[in-house]
Order: structure tokens, then C-alpha cells, then sequence
């Protein structure tokens, strides 16, 4: 059994409380594979925010960066399961992300 | 013939009065102190005399309860905390640290302990910003407040912060209105902040509140709650 805590007093779950906190993990473990999704479209929004510049109209895009542009568009499309997003989030020791469709071509 | 009064003036008495032979001098005859009563009593003047006051908390914040969690409890609870005798409280909760990476959640209790969850009845909405450069901001209509916009990071020494202000939770006439403000480090390992309000969509007065993450167990948390008197 978990415990809870009531006014600063911890005790031992009840059974019908034990049943609601584990249908609540479940719930939000369900949903990993979401939010995983959701913080790699909130990442390639702010990527491809920071690169817009390079389709105005006085400025030419290479080929190069078309391509990436268009692979960071295509990923919920390339990869739909809990390992491929675990690997796109992927950081080194200093926060930065290591997977190389994040990278500059 | 027995002596019944002295006139001290005409006596020229000078000299200290040893207290240890006085008796109580009432307030009613110009004593300066209280020897029983109620907390926060006071001496006023009526017009005609010296009385104690009924009993009035000094203006300003007052400490009432302060206390935390246990490192396991999926939740914590605090009951019999709201009522009419303030009209603004704060809530402040630190050192907020979970077993896994879990967004802040929070509930009211109404009672002596029921605790409210009826759909789309807590309403939010906040912003953030955080050090990837990116916006934090978030909203809801759900069974609970999401009192941050990020997944909170559960990094062992990483702490999450957090202070809201509830208005007027006895009352009944209008809905309950939460205004909140913290920061931590959320998932991917950068600092985010927040500020945001909540509504729960209901009237009934609220005693208490439920604090809880949305997945795993609370490694460490405290929590201070005042209520502001005057």
C-alpha cells in the first residue's frame, strides 16, 4: 500500500484509495508517448521559427536547409513510437539535444 | 476614632510604593495591565472608563499552518483551514520534488474533507517562459487545477516553488477565484517560470485544498499557509 498525507500526517492508503491513485498513474503513464510528441512539435516550432528568416524574399534558401526544414515537418509522420521519440529528445550532460535532425546541415 | 483616609497631599508622602504589598489595581481604576482574557485583547477608553476590548489579531499576515509531506505520499491533504475569519489566505508550497517528471495538480476540499473533482469545474489559464527560449504558457477546463504550465522535472535536487492567493473561500455568493505565481526546472532541464489564475466553477465554500502530482509519489514538499487579518 501507498501512503497519503493528511495535515502533515502520513498514513496507509485505503483500498478504494490505492485503486484511484493507481488508475491515475496509469492514465498519466498512458499518455507519455503524448507528451514525448508534444515537447518534440514544441521543439521543431521554436527550430523552425528561428530558421523562418531564411525563406523571405531577399534571401535564398539552400537546398540543404530545405531538406532539414521539411524532415523537422515530416517527424510525427517518421516516427510514431515511445523509443523513436525518446530518441529524438535525447540530451547530452549540458541540456543540448544529440539526436542529428536537430542539427544544422 | 479609627483613621479612614490619608491625604497623601497633605501627608507629603514621597518615596516608591513596594508592589509586592499591592493588590490588583482593576482597569476600572486606572490599572495598566490585563491579568486574564482572551489573545489580542487590548485597553481601550469608552468615554466614561477603561475597559478590555474584545479580543482583535494585530493587521497583517498570520502563520496557520505549516507542516509537509513524507517522502512516498501520493498526495497530501489539508482540511479545516478556510473560513470567514480571514477573507484573503496564501498558499505557499516549496521544495516540491517528485518521483518522476509530473505537472503540480490541485483540488479544493469543501466539508470536512471532500474533496472536489467534477468535471471541467476548476478553469486556468497562465504564462511562462522558460531558458530554451521557448513559452511556458498553458489552460484548462478540467477535473483540477494544473497550477504550472511544464512537467515539473524530479531531478533530486531540483525543487519546485510555488504561491497562490485565494480570495474569500467562505464565501458563497461568488465563485472562487486562486492567483497564483512560481518556477522550477521542468523536463528537458530548463528553468521555467509561470504566473496564472484559476476559477473553480462552484459557490460552495472551500475549507481545504489536495495537492498532488500527476504521476508517482512526492519525494519532499512543505508548505506555509497565512491568512491575512484586517
Amino acid at each position: 500500500m501507498g501512503t497519503v498525507n493528511i495535515n502533515g500526517v502520513s498514513r496507509e492508503m485505503t483500498a478504494e484509495e490505492q485503486a484511484e491513485f493507481d488508475a491515475q498513474q496509469t492514465a498519466w503513464n498512458s499518455k507519455s508517448a503524448d507528451r514525448k510528441l508534444a515537447e518534440i512539435k514544441r521543439i521543431r516550432l521554436q527550430k523552425l521559427q528561428e530558421t523562418d528568416w531564411m525563406g523571405m524574399s531577399d534571401t535564398t534558401m539552400s537546398s540543404d536547409w530545405i531538406a532539414k526544414r521539411q524532415a523537422w515537418r515530416d517527424i510525427p509522420q517518421n516516427h510514431s513510437t515511445d523509443a523513436e521519440y525518446e530518441a529524438l529528445l535525447a540530451r547530452d550532460a549540458d541540456g543540448n539535444l544529440t539526436n542529428t535532425i536537430w542539427s544544422k546541415p | 476614632m479609627a483613621l479612614s483616609k490619608i491625604d497623601l497631599d497633605k501627608a507629603g508622602v514621597t518615596g516608591t510604593l513596594p508592589t509586592s504589598n499591592l493588590d490588583t489595581v482593576g482597569v476600572a481604576q486606572g490599572g495598566t495591565g490585563i491579568t486574564s482574557g482572551t489573545t489580542d485583547q487590548f485597553l481601550k477608553f469608552t468615554g466614561t472608563t477603561t475597559v478590555a476590548s474584545a479580543a482583535v489579531e494585530e493587521p497583517g499576515w498570520k502563520l496557520l499552518r505549516t507542516g509537509g509531506v513524507s517522502a512516498g505520499d501520493s498526495y497530501a491533504t489539508l482540511t479545516g483551514l478556510f473560513s470567514s475569519t480571514y477573507k484573503i489566505y496564501k498558499i505557499f508550497l516549496y521544495d516540491w520534488n517528485t518521483s518522476i517528471d509530473a505537472a503540480p495538480y490541485l483540488q479544493w476540499v469543501t466539508g470536512t474533507n471532500t474533496v472536489q473533482s467534477a468535471s471541467n469545474s476548476y478553469k486556468y489559464a497562465g504564462v511562462g517562459y522558460n531558458t530554451s527560449g521557448g513559452g511556458s504558457n498553458w489552460s484548462g477546463s478540467d477535473t483540477q487545477f494544473q497550477i504550472a504550465g511544464e512537467t515539473v522535472r524530479h531531478d533530486s535536487n531540483e525543487n519546485f516553488a510555488w504561491e497562490g492567493t485565494l480570495y474569500n473561500p467562505a464565501g458563497t455568493a461568488l465563485k472562487k477565484r486562486l492567483v497564483f505565481a512560481g518556477g522550477g526546472k521542468r523536463t528537458g532541464n530548463y528553468d521555467f517560470s509561470l504566473n496564472g489564475t484559476g476559477e473553480w466553477d462552484d459557490l460552495t465554500a472551500i475549507t481545504g485544498f489536495k495537492i498532488f502530482p500527476s504521476g508517482g509519489t512526492f519525494d519532499s514538499l512543505s508548505w506555509k499557509i497565512m491568512g491575512l487579518v484586517g
